[in-house]
């Protein structure tokens, strides 16, 4: 019974790692190598500070010498080993990752796992070196100090279902749609308006909060916090956990956190010995095969139990069934563009939204866009053309400061954006599409719209963990939103589709639609119905002045000649960097030379 | 506790701490040089790389002491594992990911995988313990108060020969279009350089290096299954101070990361040593995400 | 209190000691009658040292016995030899019509903190254990409440760390590791070497580090006329570049080294240091090493081996059979470790035996503790002579023993005794614990 209860211990302590780390590799994309180490921050913080205080006389009290801890009671002491692991792995995220990405940012885990270690070992009067920090008080409960893992076992528990579900919210809430599309598309979140550096921090920090509770309850279970129980092959046994189990599925860590658990006695009845070395070529091996094969893991990120309860749920949605009829044809289309704050009817006059002046960006001596001047008009259509190579996308990415220009200035509204991020640019009103689409694939069609709706005070963790039911109602309000852009764009029947399954040209409406949420006045739109079927790009082209109608400044960049000249009121002639001419596009392909340039002479 | 060293920076210690880092930068050049041939080329974060020089000492050791075949030859079958390894890896695990379109970390994950697995495969044969290559003792130099051995003249010598070779090997045909891949892929494709066959060609070559470090490791000290992770880990540390992608300057980045490990021992005790490291890769990473050493690419 | 006042507290109880033991044997001989079951005669050469079992022997009575142990990791060879030297104590006592003691084995992997605590608390409450035999320093102080929780009765034979003197339930047969022997030893090193002044320390951060950081730095000025440490250098464990210090050393020109270093570290620096055309005495604090025999066998014969060890050649009775029944069951040599795992079972058979007479419960961890607290002297393979069996005792408060300490030359990887080395009071002549 006692050793049955400690190994489901053991297991759940794999899990709640394995869980938060989740939140990390899962959910953002971004992999740590250094949770073990957030473990070791929990479990040595709540040894020190519920150690007994040192009393004079009974200095040889351990071998390093530790002279005694600050004589707390167990639960305060979980909560600040909480907060300590939590400021630690943000505060040496801040940097790390507005800078670092992808293996830049395993390298310096990795880093940080092992000067963690290593400080455990090495700085002996504080944790006590190699030989751990020991005794450390058994935890308590209602005044009850729980030494059997019978007993230990409904704390552990407990914990781990807490875990289980603050994660699994964590990871299905806004904020959690956030990491994922940081995880699917960076730049494409930060396009629509979102800064992507706070959720990073904030989930590293989150992550490494539940693994310093982890801990605590760790050295509390074992009364000793010893190097070795936080060192890297800990870190690797978590990743392997969350990989085998399926990223971005809770359900699937549980999983696989009994499996690779249950490794340890099953092998020690089977090969003794040798057991911690099998396990280690069954795990590695497993994680080789998975990658290999099965790359979504064993319970894939859109599977499992939990996740058909939600659907289900959603799917009986009053909101959602009254709009899931079949695709509606475009003739009926709304008269204006909701759920986005920004539908300004269009002026009497025809008023300069955007000006761009005088930029230039070369790339090794090669000059790209070579001192380019044009400006926007409100609610008109103006389409860059030119031939391939001409530097239209290249100018895209120096207004939305995706490139930094070597010169140039860009004037939003009448005030200056020059220099401001791209995110920053989306929140004052004017966002761009991608050529590539770049959408959040492993996501549904609704949530890369939902994504980019503005303001959304739920995507705030802190909000979510304390207005729970406020959270509810606001994110029902953004699906709704998110929907009728959907709707806008004919793709609602689709709205709950991962993206990643839809047609080319279906992908290219939801990129659209996804634009419309950010509620920007200035839409940049790059190439809009390149690689879309002939039948779909007449509803492309529909939707486009549909958003003109609705009063939307939109500039696009487009190769189709028929297109441009159905729905451009203006055409900037763009040819290797520079603005050549601007006018209709009738006019402009009336230009004997210009025409030669872009057809090829 | 003595966590500062009372030694204090007599003449003699600065002169042999600086001979020790000749010797220790020498070794974490061809480290580096060997991630750098690598991580450059097919941007793979190979972390097998570390089961590769472990597998590359264990096979001369075995060959040696449980065959009783020379130690030339011994060191010689071990080489050739090395690049059969790490060939091996890259047709049957990379390859067949990225044909099946697995993300960088989906392959830095099987690679983690396998490092895992390797070692562990390797303790079950062999056994936890360390174990030598049966070779002599080297012969003590004496200059002045400064002492050194064979094996530390032989890794000097190799590393550098070694790093000169590939280097050199960059004005080559395999050479250019290895330039080529790591610039840009689907370009060098274009223009009928097979990135397949350069990929084969940049794990050879950088498991060439790997085994060779770690049959250098071998003759000054005894081999564990657990060897491989530090070297590995500085052999990334040096590429990515070099800047990646910048194979010319990571030997020099191992270098300089040598003599500064070996002379911070004027003022450090050892067990403050990876620390220092690694402190120092945290600043650096944070500071210069591009590289220390990066002028214009390569 | 301090280090040195618990050495002289043992130092004390020695002569108490000598006492209790012929108690001991005039006991045992008294229980001679019973009948004995088909499994055992009462006539082995342990019946002629420990009497004839049966009943009052705990003949019928099953006692379970964990033991925590290095079977995996670098340590395994250590595990081996104790479980060897504690398998051989229980058959022997077996079929000398004692008790029944089960063994069931948990392993450490060699140190592992974790590993330790998870197979303790499965040898607890899986396996039911009655007593335990532990090994190693962090891992037996990482599982003291657990014990302490359960009450077992636990005996540590190999790896006295300061974490577990005069813990409840904790009883050790090995003397603390280096630091009863620093103060005879260095003694001992001014006498050998009367021109060293500068002295090295170098080890790592385990069992050592009272002796490293406090014991040599104080004692060896005392003893040596001039003496200092010029090198004081702590590394992790498991180093393999020991270039750094090396030059340190060099650097400093130290007259002899006092190192702390054990398994494949010890390997790893003596073959780096003599490498390096260091030549000054190296005293090494650990006396024991199959592992730096194998990998640096020339070099381990340069250095002097200062602290307790077991002598294979005692003709004490017990331990004279002990050799040859090891021997023939293993086919080699026991060492320090076969020793103390051996004779650690045969404490708790008399402790069986005396709770058993008591009319307790000889599975009760609480009685046999408090068996043992009441008259720690039990018969030993260690000390006696050709016509008398050598007596161990454990003294009451820091529950350490007392034990033969020596200096060693080393040749092929076997001891040789140069000198006896004895406990030194405070303030007591520090020559006095040298003897030739």
């Amino acid at each position: 019974m006692e050793y049955y209860a400690d190994i489901a211990i053991q297991i759940m302590f794999l899990m709640m790692l394995a869980l938060s780390l989740n939140l990390l590799v899962g959910y953002t994309g971004e992999t740590s190598m250094a949770q073990a180490a957030f473990y070791g921050i929990g479990a040595y913080t709540v040894g020190l500070l519920t150690m007994p205080v040192a009393v004079a006389g009974l200095e040889i009290a351990t071998s390093s010498g530790v002279a005694g801890g600050a004589g707390w009671p167990f639960w305060p002491a979980v909560l600040i080993s909480i907060l300590v692991s939590a400021a630690v792995a943000s505060a040496i995220s801040i940097p790390a990752l507005s800078r670092v990405r992808g293996e830049f940012l395993i390298l310096m885990t990795l880093a940080f796992q092992l000067v963690t270690t290593q400080l455990m070992g090495s700085l002996t009067s504080i944790t006590g070196g190699t030989f751990g920090l020991t005794p450390i008080p058994p935890m308590t409960f209602f005044g009850q100090s729980l030494i059997k893992p019978s007993q230990v076992v409904i704390v552990v528990g407990i914990a781990t279902v807490l875990t289980f579900v603050f994660c699994y919210r964590l990871g299905e809430s806004p904020f959690g749609r956030v990491l994922k599309g940081i995880r699917e598309q960076e730049t494409a979140v930060r396009a629509v308006g979102k800064g992507t550096v706070l959720p990073k921090v904030i989930v590293f920090g989150v992550a490494a909060g539940v693994a310093g509770l982890a801990g605590a309850l760790n050295a509390s279970y074992y009364q000793v916090a010893a190097p070795q129980s936080f060192n890297l092959d800990v870190s690797i046994l978590a990743i392997a956990v969350v990989i085998l189990g399926g990223v971005a599925n809770p359900v699937g860590t549980v999983v696989a956190a009994i499996l690779l658990g249950l490794l340890n006695p099953v092998l020690d009845a089977l090969v003794g010995a040798e057991a911690s070395a099998w396990r280690g070529v069954i795990y590695g091996l497993a994680l080789v095969l998975v990658m290999r094969y099965r790359p979504q893991g064993l319970v894939p990120e859109h599977q499992g139990p939990l996740r058909f309860l939600r659907r289900r749920r959603r799917r009986n949605a009053p909101a959602v069934a009254a709009a899931a009829t079949t695709r509606a044809p475009r003739d009926g289309a709304p008269d204006a563009t909701p759920g986005a704050p920004g539908a300004v009817p269009s002026g009497p006059a025809p008023e300069v939204v955007l000006k761009v002046e005088g930029m230039s960006k070369s790339f090794g001596g090669i000059k790209a866009v070579s001192d380019a001047t044009f400006d926007l008009t409100r609610g008109q259509i103006t389409a860059l053309v030119g031939p391939n190579g001409a530097g239209k996308t290249t100018l895209f990415n120096l207004i939305t400061n995706a490139i930094t220009p070597d010169q140039g200035a860009v004037t939003l509204n009448g005030t200056s954006i020059t220099g401001l991020s791209i995110s920053e640019i989306a929140r004052r009103g004017m966002a761009r599409s991608f050529q590539d689409g770049r959408l959040f694939e492993r996501l549904s069609a609704i949530d890369n719209v939902a994504m980019a709706i503005p303001d959304q005070r739920a995507e705030n963790p802190f909000i979510l963990t304390v207005r729970p039911l406020y959270v509810k109602k606001r994110e029902r309000a953004v699906r709704q939103s998110a929907l009728e852009c959907l709707q806008l764009v004919g793709m609602h029947a689709d709205a709950e589709t991962l993206v990643a399954d839809l047609s080319y040209g279906d992908q290219k409406l939801v990129a659209i639609a996804r634009l419309i949420a950010t509620g920007a006045d200035v839409l940049l739109l790059d190439e809009p119905t390149s690689g879309v079927d002939p039948s779909a790009v007449e509803h492309v082209i529909d939707v486009i002045s549909d958003l003109r109608a609705a009063g939307k400044t939109i500039c696009l960049v487009e190769h189709s000649v028929h297109m441009v000249e159905r729905l451009a009121d203006r055409a900037v002639f763009l040819d290797q960097g520079r603005v050549l001419a601007m006018g209709s596009m009738k006019e402009l392909m009336a230009r004997q030379d210009l025409k030669e340039i872009y057809f090829g002479a | 506790m003595h966590l500062i060293s009372a030694a204090g920076a007599s003449p003699s210690l600065v002169l042999q701490l600086v001979v020790s880092g000749v010797v220790l930068g020498s070794f974490y050049a061809l480290l580096g040089m060997s991630v750098s041939v690598i991580y450059s080329t097919t941007k793979v974060f190979h972390f097998a790389h570390a089961f590769v020089y472990t597998a590359a000492a264990y096979v001369a050791l075995g060959t040696a002491s449980v065959l009783g075949l020379p130690i030339v030859l011994a060191i010689v079958i071990g080489l050739i594992a090395a690049v059969v390894l790490g060939v091996t890896i890259e047709l049957v695990v990379y390859r067949s990911m990225r044909r099946s379109g697995a993300s960088s970390l989906g392959i830095f994950l099987a690679s983690l995988g396998i490092s895992i697995a390797g070692p562990n495969l390797i303790q079950i044969i062999f056994g936890p313990d360390g174990r030598n290559l049966p070779v002599g003792n080297p012969t003590l130099y004496t200059v002045g108060t400064v002492t050194f051995t064979t094996w530390d003249i032989v890794t000097v010598v190799v590393s550098w020969v070694l790093i000169g070779g590939v280097l050199a090997m960059r004005r080559s045909r395999w050479g250019l279009a290895s330039i080529a891949v790591s610039a840009n892929r689907e370009l060098s494709a274009a223009v009928g350089i097979s990135p397949q066959k350069i990929y084969v060609y940049a794990f050879a070559v950088g498991s060439l290096l790997i085994g060779s470090a770690a049959i250098l490791f071998t003759l000054n000290q005894a081999a564990t299954p657990n060897m491989g992770l530090q070297p590995v880990l500085f052999g990334f540390i040096a590429t990515f101070l070099a800047g990646v992608g910048n194979q010319k300057t990571a030997p020099l980045a191992g270098f300089v990361l040598g003599m500064v490990v070996s002379l911070s021992g004027i003022w450090l005790s050892q067990t403050f040593q990876t620390a220092v490291i690694f402190g120092l890769l945290f600043v650096a990473l944070i500071v210069r995400p591009q590289g220390i050493f990066r002028k214009a690419a390569v | 209190m301090t280090v040195s006042t618990f050495i002289s507290r043992a130092r004390r109880f020695t002569a108490a000691a000598a006492v209790a033991a012929l108690a001991v044997g005039l006991a045992s001989c008294a229980s001679s009658d019973s009948g004995t079951a088909a499994a055992c005669d009462g006539d082995t050469a342990i019946n002629g040292i420990f009497g004839e079992g049966g009943e009052a022997g705990g003949q019928g009575v099953t006692v379970k016995v964990g033991m925590l142990l290095a079977m995996t990791g670098s340590g395994s060879s250590y595990g081996e030899v104790m479980s060897n030297g504690a398998k051989l104590a229980a058959e022997q006592i077996l079929a000398a019509c004692g008790p029944d003691f089960e063994i069931a084995i948990g392993d450490h992997e060699s140190g592992s903190v974790p590993a330790a605590v998870a197979a303790a608390r499965k040898l607890i409450s899986q396996d039911g254990i009655n007593v335990l035999q532990t090994s190693f320093g962090g891992v037996s102080e990482a599982i003291i409440p657990l014990v302490q929780q359960n009450k077992i009765l636990t005996l540590q034979g190999g790896g006295t760390s300061p974490g577990q003197i005069g813990k409840d339930y904790l009883w050790n047969t090995r003397q603390l590791f280096a630091d009863p022997s620093i103060p005879g030893g260095l003694a001992w090193v001014a006498q050998t070497y009367p021109e060293a002044t500068k002295m090295a320390v170098v080890g790592t951060l385990e069992n050592g580090i009272n002796a490293q950081t406090k014991l040599i730095p104080e004692i060896w000025p005392e003893v040596a006329p001039g003496g200092t440490v010029v090198l004081n250098e702590q590394h992790e464990v498991g180093l393999t570049d020991f270039g750094q210090i090396i030059a340190k050393i060099q650097s400093a020109e130290p007259d002899v080294i006092w190192i702390f270093e054990q398994g494949g570290d010890n390997a790893t620096f003596m073959k780096a240091l003599r490498r390096a055309g260091v030549t000054a005495p190296v005293v090494s604090s650990e006396t024991g090493g199959e592992e730096v025999c194998k990998l640096a066998p020339e070099e381990f014969d340069t250095v002097i081996a200062l602290g307790e060890n077991y002598d294979v050649a005692n003709p004490n009775p017990f331990n004279e059979q002990f050799v040859t029944e090891y021997k023939d069951a293993y086919g080699k040599n026991p060492d320090i470790f076969a020793a103390n795992y051996y004779e650690e079972m045969f404490v708790f058979w008399e402790l069986v035996n005396r709770v058993v007479a008591d009319g307790g419960d000889p599975t009760s961890g609480e009685q046999l503790q408090a068996a043992l607290a009441a008259d720690p002297t039990f018969q030993s393979v260690y000390g006696g002579s050709a016509d008398e069996v050598g007596t161990m005792s454990i003294d009451e408060e820091t529950h350490l023993p007392v034990k033969p300490m020596g200096a060693y030359t080393i040749k092929d990887c076997q001891l040789t005794q140069v000198a006896t080395i004895t406990e030194v009071d405070e303030g007591g002549d520090p020559f006095s614990g040298v003897s030739k």
